[in-house]
This record gives structure tokens, C-alpha cells and sequence, in this order.
């Protein structure tokens, strides 16, 4: 069994964590979604691309906060006025004027959105949605994608015991099937509130799979013809395929736009936002948390959003991508493997071919972070502005030695 | 007549949430484990098998409900099969409580039911084989690394029998077993030296000893049989040994994910005691 000394202060770390927290890590950040034993559980700071471990090493980093640091880590442009703002005071009782400003800018911005209400996490603005769906539809079901991953509540996660009705008026369709999702409908008729949808289909464990083509327009047409909402789950996409949002690059038409993430370059802010029809239902339902009106994350959406126009990200972090997923299907190649990038450049992910129980990108993911990239093995990954052609040149370097590694760890069993 | 009061081992101390636990639920599970280690000590134990009445006869554990496990004897062989006929002797329950308990080493009433000649050698040898089961995976001192190997093999083709038949039975955890993707996980030391297996095919789950009927799709692995013991005794924390990576998950990670809780329940229901 291969360990390593490497990660030594983040397992003893773990170790006291698991004493006295459920799980030591929860969710997507614990050992079991990396590879145990072969990979960092902690990290203390960060700064452009790169991001260093609580053993002290550092890694160009491909996760950036699980999609949220799309300008990168320290960005001063975000965190000076977030930092001034901090000074001044944070949770002022009441919201503070980039609340305001915060709501103008993104409604000017995001394509079909009329108004927008915040929160903390995705979680917080996908659930709204489906609460709005409900209420103003009087309809109960909530239509998603098998295996698509809209947050932690109860409603969408793999919580399920029977105590637990939130799944109850859920139901899941195969992502890309238009029979099957009519299918739902025909058998529901009268009951849909709504379909949530991810831009493309992300799914953990998994190649990511692009829409089929007529697909976001089919998801309008039949969400027109039940009276049913279509909510678009930008959270993890966000601005990295298009800065007036992911459905503009996909051509969908939706009726709620969830955000978060790499809306405020990494402060904890998410956002719900919906058209003109939505808009009395959202006023008289109850929409609140302490902390949700804090003022530092809105001013640092406003300066992240401010630049992200300035400097064109979007092409910048989808240029990124493309050198980085020729580069390791070129390496992959000459190291005698066919792997996949699939999804959108600057959101890629790698798998093997003929691999689908992901043997391979566990050990290539425990390679690279061993050299010094992070590169998780199960899910998808994130370019940010700060990754430069220089970084991805010494990442392929290091994934052309990982392939060799990968090769002898698995001679003669695949 | 029953000696497997060694169940409570796993999770020792585990809060069972009897609410959420019936006596049926816990009847099946432990009837599938008793049965899987007798023979699994019939194939593992020498001494065992030596003790074991020569000759072709059968003995069935039967409850309510048409809950039977069917053990066949054929010259020391012993296999377990679906329910092929009476028997030499029915060892019956009355009810899932008798049946839960008693296969838990409490009390319960237990009726044997001789229904051939041989039926004394049946009774025998399964008495032989289960009394025998509970003092492999009771035993905590070992004079041999043969005699650690075999408790923790013994432990694991418990728990993963326990498991399989828990994902198919409890309705508390169905949710989470019906998540589980279909394939195999293959559970084993880091050498090999003990080896078992966890099937799902369609609503079917089914276990084993040694290496997997086909290629696994994920693997959990111990660094070594101590750390296999200790996480089957949990004297071990199980999540600690993971991150320290002395327990490794490879493969189909979220098959391996999905068998936490499942294992988890197991330990509940090993632990459970409608007496007390």
C-alpha cells in the first residue's frame, strides 16, 4: 500500500479533526473523494495559481476553490476593497449600498434576469429556486438530471433515509434525454414546478457531457407547455463559458439563473436571480439569513465582476484550458494512453479510456500531487486568470512524468 | 446451544437506533452471517472440519416468514444452498425475536426438529461449526499470524455477508443501498492474505471469501491484517486508519462510499438486544 510522509501534518491534522468532527472533513472535501493517504487534506494559503499545503508544499492548483477563484488567489484587485470594507465593518444590522449596486450590476448583466436575491452557497440559490417554482406553480415536483449536483439539501443530495421526505417530489431523468423527460412529464401532468438544470452535465465520477444539440430548447418548450419553471444551475460554470451567463453560451432560455461561486473571486456570496414574472412571489416569500447581507462579499463581487469585464476572462481562462487538455491528450498519447478531455476548456476534466471505475486517474492525480500539481481525480477542474501559459508548460512536464509512473503501477493489469 | 454472542464485537458500544430496527431485520442479517461463517470455518479450520460427522446430511435455520438458511454437509463439505428440501433437521424459531436473539447469544426458544436419521450428526456439526465461528472472531490473542489471519477472515466474510443481506432487508438503509452502483468490491489485505468480495447485481446482493468472481470495480484495502482487525473490531477508528491511508479506496470510490453506512448498520444491528 503506497502512503507517503509527504502529507504527514495534513494526516495528523486529520487525525485530531477526526476526533472531535463527523467525518473529520465532510462532503467533497474529505480524504475519500481524493485518494486517501496519497493527497493533501489541508492548505494554508494561497496566491495566484498556486496554493500551498499545511506540510508546506505548494502545487499549481486546477480546483481554485472548487471553481470559485477564477481570478486566482490574492487578487488585490478583489481583495483591497474587500479588505477596506472589512475595516469598516462587515454585518452592519442592515444591508450595506453594494447590496444595491450589486443587484443593479448583475441584473444589467446576466442575459433575461430582472431581479436578484443573495445568499451564502449555491445550496442557498438552488433551493430558493425550487421553493419559488412551487409556490408560485402550486405544483409539487422538481425534475433533474441523474446524477447532476445541485447542492447539499436534502432535496438533491445523496442524504436519503426514509425519515427524510425532501425527495419525495423529486424525480430524476437521464441528462440529454428529451423522451425521458417528457416522458416524466406526460406521467406528472399538472404536477412539475420545475426542471433544474446545470449548463452542461457535470456529474462527479464521471467524463462531463456536453448538451446534445436542440437540447436546452426542447427543456424550454416542454417546461412552456406544463406551465413549469426552467431554472439554470450556473454555479459551478459561472462566468467561465460567458460573462452575461452560461445559458447565453448555450443558448437556453431560463426563468432562474442560481449563482455563486467565482461570483465574488472566492467571498462567500450566492445569487438567485429570475424574470420579471417571479419577482412578486420572491417579494412576499420569507428570504433571510444573518449573515447573507454582510457587505465584504458584495463589494468583492463588484470589483471580481468589474475585472473579470476588463481583463475578458472568459477567453483567457477558455484559452487556458484548450492548451492544457491538447497538451495531456498529447502526453497521455505518447505515454501509450487514450484519455478524454471532456467539457468546456476552461472547466476540463481528464479520464482514461476503458477506465470508467477511474483506477488510473486516482494513481495519475496521486503523481501529480506529488510533483506539485493539484489535480483532483473524481472531479471536475477549473482554469482561473491566473494560470499562465508557463504554468500549464510545467504541468504537462509533470503529467508526461506522471503517465510513465501511472504505466508501472498498472503494468500488466489493464 | 448457539455461541455467537461474539456479534456485538463490531462497533462495540454503538447506539442502535432500535426505532428504526425490527426483529426481522436483524433475524435475517444474523441467520446470513451464522451461515456464511460456518462455512467459511468448515473450509478455514482444520480442527473443525475434522470434528465435523462424516456422511451427506442438512440442517436448515428456520424462521417466520419463510426465512430459511439451508446448510448441506457432504463429507465434511459444507456449502450453503438455496432451500432444497426439509433437511435432516430444522433448527425452528417461533419468531424473528427468538430467531434474533438467540443468534446473538441470548436468550430464545430454538426447536430442533429431527426429520431424518442423521439428524444428531447435523445438529452436531453445526454446533461444531457456529461455536466455532464465535470464538475465531472473538479471539483478540494471537499466537500465530496464521491465527490473526484467520480471525480477520473471519470477521470479513461476517461483515460482508451481514452487509449484503442488509442492503437487500433494511428498509432503514434500502435508499442508500439502492445508490450503490452495480459491480464489485473487492475487500482485502494488502498482500492478499485475506481476500472477500461484495456483489450487486440488480437488486441482488451477494458476498464472499477470497478474490472476486470477476474483475472488482473498486477495492478497499488494509495495510496489513491488524489494521483490517481493528477496523472489523473497531478498536481501530476506520476514518482515522483512511487518512493516515493504512485503509485505501481505490476504484469505483462512491460503491465503496455507499458501503460505509451499510456497514455502520450492520454494526447496529450486531449490536442489537431486544432484552435489554
Amino acid at each position: 500500500m503506497t502512503t507517503t510522509p509527504r502529507y504527514a501534518l495534513s494526516q495528523d491534522l486529520f487525525d485530531r479533526a477526526a476526533s472531535v468532527i463527523p467525518g473529520g472533513i465532510y462532503g467533497s472535501k474529505s480524504p475519500g473523494f481524493s485518494v486517501p493517504g496519497r493527497f493533501p487534506y489541508y492548505f494554508t494559503e494561497g496566491s495566484g495559481c498556486r496554493i500551498k499545503d499545511a506540510d508546506g508544499h505548494e502545487y499549481i492548483d486546477y480546483l481554485c476553490g472548487f471553481g470559485s477563484m477564477i481570478l486566482g488567489f490574492g487578487n488585490p484587485i478583489v481583495d483591497d476593497p474587500a479588505i477596506e470594507q472589512l475595516r469598516k465593518g462587515d454585518l452592519l444590522n442592515q444591508p450595506g449600498p453594494a447590496m444595491v449596486e450589486l443587484a443593479e450590476r448583475l441584473t444589467a448583466l446576466i442575459d433575461g434576469m430582472d431581479w436578484a436575491v443573495f445568499a451564502k452557497n449555491g445550496t442557498d440559490a438552488t433551493t430558493l429556486a425550487v421553493s419559488l417554482s412551487r409556490v408560485h406553480t402550486g405544483k409539487p415536483y422538481v425534475l433533474m438530471a441523474q446524477g447532476a449536483y445541485h447542492g447539499s439539501a436534502n432535496w438533491c443530495s445523496s442524504n436519503a433515509y426514509p425519515v427524510l421526505r425532501d425527495k419525495d417530489e423529486v424525480r430524476l431523468f437521464p441528462y440529454g434525454d428529451v423522451a425521458a423527460l417528457q416522458a416524466l412529464f406526460d406521467e406528472l401532468r399538472g404536477q412539475v414546478a420545475a426542471v433544474i438544470l446545470t449548463p452542461y452535465h457535470h456529474a462527479t465520477w464521471a467524463p462531463q457531457q456536453m448538451p446534445p444539440a436542440g437540447w436546452h430548447e426542447a427543456v424550454r418548450r416542454l417546461c412552456d407547455e406544463e406551465s413549469a419553471f426552467f431554472i439554470m444551475d450556473d454555479i459551478r460554470a459561472n462566468f467561465r463559458l460567458n460573462l452575461h451567463g452560461s445559458h447565453r453560451a448555450m443558448g437556453a432560455k431560463p426563468d432562474f439563473v442560481c449563482m455563486g461561486k467565482s461570483l465574488a473571486n472566492g467571498y462567500p456570496i450566492g445569487a438567485l436571480m429570475g424574470t420579471e414574472e417571479l419577482k412578486k412571489t420572491a417579494s412576499n416569500f420569507f428570504i433571510t439569513g444573518t449573515f447573507w447581507t454582510s457587505t465584504v462579499p458584495y463589494v468583492a463581487s463588484l470589483a471580481c465582476l468589474n475585472e473579470m469585464e476588463r481583463l475578458d476572462v472568459v477567453s483567457h481562462v477558455q484559452a487556458m484550458g484548450a492548451r492544457l487538455k491538447q497538451g495531456l491528450i498529447k502526453a497521455g498519447m505518447e505515454a501509450g494512453y487514450n484519455i478524454s478531455c471532456t467539457g468546456p476548456d476552461a472547466i476540463p476534466f481528464m479520464t482514461f479510456d476503458d477506465d470508467a471505475d477511474m483506477w488510473h486517474n486516482q494513481e495519475f492525480s496521486a503523481q501529480m500531487a506529488t510533483r506539485g500539481v493539484y489535480l483532483h481525480p473524481h472531479h471536475n477542474w477549473f482554469l482561473s486568470y491566473a494560470h499562465k501559459e508557463s504554468d500549464i508548460d510545467e504541468t504537462l512536464e509533470k503529467a508526461a512524468e506522471s503517465f510513465q509512473e501511472v504505466k508501472k503501477a498498472f503494468q500488466g493489469e489493464f | 446451544m448457539l455461541a455467537l454472542s461474539f456479534l456485538d464485537v463490531y462497533h462495540p458500544g454503538a447506539m442502535v437506533n432500535q426505532k428504526t430496527l425490527t426483529a426481522e431485520t436483524v433475524a435475517r442479517v444474523r441467520s446470513g452471517v451464522v451461515a456464511a461463517l460456518s462455512v467459511a470455518v468448515a473450509e478455514s479450520d482444520k480442527a473443525s472440519f475434522e470434528k465435523i460427522p462424516k456422511g451427506r446430511y442438512s440442517v436448515v435455520l428456520a424462521g417466520p416468514k419463510g426465512l430459511q438458511r439451508y446448510l448441506n454437509f457432504h463429507h465434511g463439505r459444507v456449502q450453503e444452498r438455496e432451500n432444497k428440501g426439509l433437511g435432516s433437521v430444522i433448527l425452528r424459531f417461533p419468531s424473528f425475536q427468538d430467531m434474533a436473539t438467540k443468534l446473538g447469544g441470548g436468550s430464545g426458544t430454538l426447536i430442533p426438529i429431527p426429520l431424518s436419521p442423521s439428524f444428531l450428526k447435523a445438529a452436531q456439526a453445526f454446533q461444531t461449526l457456529s461455536s466455532r465461528g464465535g470464538e475465531l472472531c472473538a479471539r483478540r490473542e494471537f499466537s500465530t499470524e496464521e491465527e490473526q489471519r484467520q480471525t480477520l477472515d473471519m470477521l470479513m466474510t461476517a461483515a460482508l455477508r451481514g452487509v449484503a443481506e442488509t442492503a437487500m432487508i433494511d428498509s432503514w438503509t434500502a435508499a442508500k443501498s439502492a445508490s450503490m452502483s452495480h459491480g464489485i468490491v473487492q475487500v482485502q489485505t494488502q498482500n492478499g492474505s485475506v481476500q472477500g468480495w461484495l456483489k450487486r447485481d440488480g437488486k441482488v446482493f451477494s458476498s464472499g471469501r477470497g478474490a472476486a468472481p470477476a474483475p472488482a470495480n473498486a477495492r478497499l484495502c488494509f495495510s496489513d491484517e491488524s489494521v483490517g482487525l481493528g477496523v472489523f473490531t473497531g478498536t481501530l477508528p476506520a476514518l482515522k486508519a483512511l487518512g493516515r491511508g493504512h485503509v485505501s479506496i481505490r476504484g469505483r470510490v462512491p460503491m465503496i462510499q455507499a458501503l460505509f453506512p451499510l456497514l455502520d448498520r450492520f454494526g447496529q444491528i450486531m449490536a442489537w438486544n431486544k432484552e435489554s
